[in-house]
Parts: C-alpha cells; structure tokens; sequence
C-alpha cells in the first residue's frame, strides 16, 4: 500500500513537471534561435551599413559632377596644370633651386646659400632659410613677386625691411607640396567663379612678371 | 492510523513542490512569449534590412555607372577644389609685405606726409612695427596729429607710438642735425576688410 501511494506520488509529480520541462526546453531552442538571429542580424547590418557608405561615396562624386558640370573642360586642365606647378604633389629640391633662380633672375636680387628650417618644416612645408644680397630696389621686386615669380606658391611669415640702411637680408621662404587624397569635401564641392578667378589672376601675375623679364 | 500518516506526508509533499512548479510554469511561459516577441522582431527587422540592401544595391549600380561614365571629369574637379583649398591656405601663411608695405606708402602719400621709413616689418598676422623719422619736430608733430585721421584709422586695427625720441644724424656738409624718430607697433586690418 505503501508503495502503491508512493508511485502514484512521483506519477503526479511527472505529470505536474513534464510541461515545466517542456516549456523551458524550447525556451532554451528559443534562445539559440535568438542568439543565432542577432548575430545573422548583425553581419546583414554590417553589410547593409558597408553599402550605405559606397552609396554615400558615389553620390557625393556625382553631385560633384553635377554641380560643376557647366565648366569648361580644357579651362579646368589648364588650371589644373597651373595649380600642379604652384603646389606639387611631391617636393622635388631641383625645382625649389629653380623656382628662387627664376626669382633672382626676375627681381636682380641675389639668392643665395640655402639652409633649411628643420623645426619650421612640416610633410607639406619645405621652410628655406635664404640669404640674399643687393640693393633695396631689387628688394622691393623680389618682395613684389616671391609668391609666384618662381613658378610655385612661396610664402614669407614675417619680414622687415630697412630701406635705408639696406644691404643684404635673411629670408624665410615656405615652399609647399601635398599628394591629393580622395576625401572631397562636401560642403565646398562647387567650383566657384571667385574660385577660377583666384587661379586665373594668378596666372596672370605669373604671365605679367614673365614678360617684365622678357 | 498508518494510512492517514502516509496521506499527510505525502499531502505535505506535493504542497511543497507545487508553488516551485507554478512558478517555473509562469516564467517559462513569459519567457517564451519574450523570445517568440524578440524572434519575430529579429526576423522583421532581417527583412526590414533586406529590402533596404535591395534598393541601395539597385542605386548603387545606377551612380557607379555614372561615376565611371564621368570619372575623368570627377578626378579633375576633385584635385581643382583640392589643390585650390590648399592654396587658399598655404596663402594665410604669407605676411604679403609688398602689399601692406604699399598700403602704408600710400597712406603717407595721401596725408601728404613727409615721412622717412627707416624699418618696416609685418608678419602672417599682419602685426607691423614701423620705424619713421623726420627731419623737423613739425613733420614729426604733423604726423601724429594724422595718426589719428580717417586714413589710419580705416587701415589699422590698433596702432599706437611705442616710442618718439630725438636723435642726430650726419648732414651731407657733416654737420650734426637732429632727427626725430617715431617707432610704432600695431595690427594692419586685413586687405580685404578695407575693401568691404
């Protein structure tokens, strides 16, 4: 009798626990069907995010394109070959030499013994140290036509200058280059009329200074 | 006597176990109904996906073959606006002393000063220090009373007399004559500020 009650005991407590269990061992296929599901989600996230950016990249190239589309084709090469010159893409001692030759062929005012400003250079900045000598005159003409005389953008940070009492003079001179990166920047994508007008008068400074030689 | 113990025990022990069963049977439920919820937003949001991978793919084709129809356009254009930004900044570190240095030769000139400048200098922040001097105290006087005007005022955005002191210089008969000397240190406004 004993016996008897304690079977039907543990039947009643099988039946009592067999949907616990059961519910719980889907829990746990429900679980791994979810951990699954995240990680198919992620990778399909990851890959809609990758073609979200190459869509992104494409159209900023063709509003790019879109917004300069009216420019004259050969008026931008030419351009172009103008601001290749000005900044190049890599620094290139041969032309820095001729760059301040054609200044002091330019100007009359001699350039010589070069040094270069290791703390003032930078990757992009090439910052010369220059002596030079002659008179005031041929001074003011180097001063007049440093930036572009030489065929490549030159900048001067500070300079003084005593007319009366001049003889020979230390400049500073920053000659530039950079290598184009890909990134186009989308809030000045549109090449402007200021903007061709900026190269063009410096084509012509560089044209006018050229034929004042000649 | 014997049966009604072993009834009692055992009463006591299904009462025991059963607040534990109900309990492991609510949350199993509640926790499967949150998984089923969760699935099924997985499952939405995989498709939501889908269709937006679709349409960026369908896109993605239509710029790409545009951009390749017009890439030699795009890469000029891209290494104008580059090189142009560069320019542009490279040029902020010029002190442009020829136009600034003519911008003060000007200024003379129209005041109608009679003015000697011994050392002019100005950097890429358009800082300047001027040396001037002058032969007579009323040059040198006149000067001062125009620092003032209009046409150093439109042209610098500071400047102010760092020193005036009195001096000798050899004539040209080798006489010692007095010369007035005026130092001035102040900020150019930027040339195109004056423009506008």
């Amino acid at each position: 009798m004993r016996t008897s009650l304690k079977t039907d005991f543990s039947k009643l407590k099988l039946r009592t626990l067999y949907p616990v269990f059961i519910i719980w061992l889907i829990n746990l296929i429900m679980i791994i069907a979810v951990i699954t599901a995240i990680f198919r989600l992620v990778d399909h996230y990851t890959q809609y995010a990758q073609l979200r950016d190459s869509v992104d990249e494409l159209q900023i190239k063709v509003n790019l394109v879109n917004e300069n589309r009216k420019i004259d084709q050969a008026e931008l090469d030419n351009l172009n070959q103008v601001l290749s010159r000005l900044i190049p893409d890599n620094e290139d001692y041969f032309l820095v030499i001729s760059a301040l030759e054609k200044l002091a062929s330019e100007t009359g005012f001699s350039l010589a013994r070069y040094t270069i400003n290791i703390s003032a250079s930078t990757a992009e900045k090439l910052s010369l140290s220059i002596d030079g000598s002659g008179d005031s005159e041929s001074f003011l003409k180097l001063l007049n036509t440093y930036q572009y005389g030489g065929g490549r953008l030159i900048t001067n940070e500070s300079l003084e200058f005593s007319p009366l009492n001049f003889r020979s003079v230390r400049l500073s001179l920053n000659f530039y280059h950079k290598q184009p990166n890909n990134v186009i920047d989308v809030n000045n994508n549109k090449i402007s009329e200021k903007d061709m007008l900026l190269i063009k008068s410096i084509v012509e400074k560089m044209n006018r200074q050229e034929v004042q030689v000649q | 006597m014997k049966k009604y113990i072993n009834l009692f025990v055992s009463k006591q022990a299904q009462e025991a176990l059963s607040p534990i069963v109900i309990q492991a049977r609510k949350y199993g439920f509640i926790t499967l109904i949150a998984l089923i919820v969760l699935l099924c937003a997985e499952i939405g949001g995989y498709f939501f996906l889908q269709t937006k991978i679709a349409a960026l793919e369908e896109k993605q084709i239509v710029l790409a073959s545009f951009v390749q129809t017009n890439k030699a356009l795009e890469e000029k254009i891209a290494y104008f606006l580059f090189k142009k930004n560069l320019l542009v900044r490279f040029m902020r570190d010029d002190a442009q002393f020829s136009v600034y240095y003519d911008l003060f030769q000007d200024i003379t000139s129209k005041a109608k000063l009679n003015v000697k400048l011994e050392s002019f200098s100005v950097d890429k922040t358009r800082k300047t220090e001027l040396t001037l001097s002058f032969d007579t105290y009323e040059e040198a006087q006149s000067f001062m009373k125009s620092i003032e005007s209009p046409l150093f005022l439109d042209n610098f955005k500071e400047l102010t007399i760092s020193s005036f002191t009195v001096g000798t210089r050899k004539s040209i008969t080798n006489e010692e004559i007095p010369v007035y000397r005026v130092e001035l240190k102040g900020i150019f406004k930027e040339i195109n500020e004056n423009k506008s």
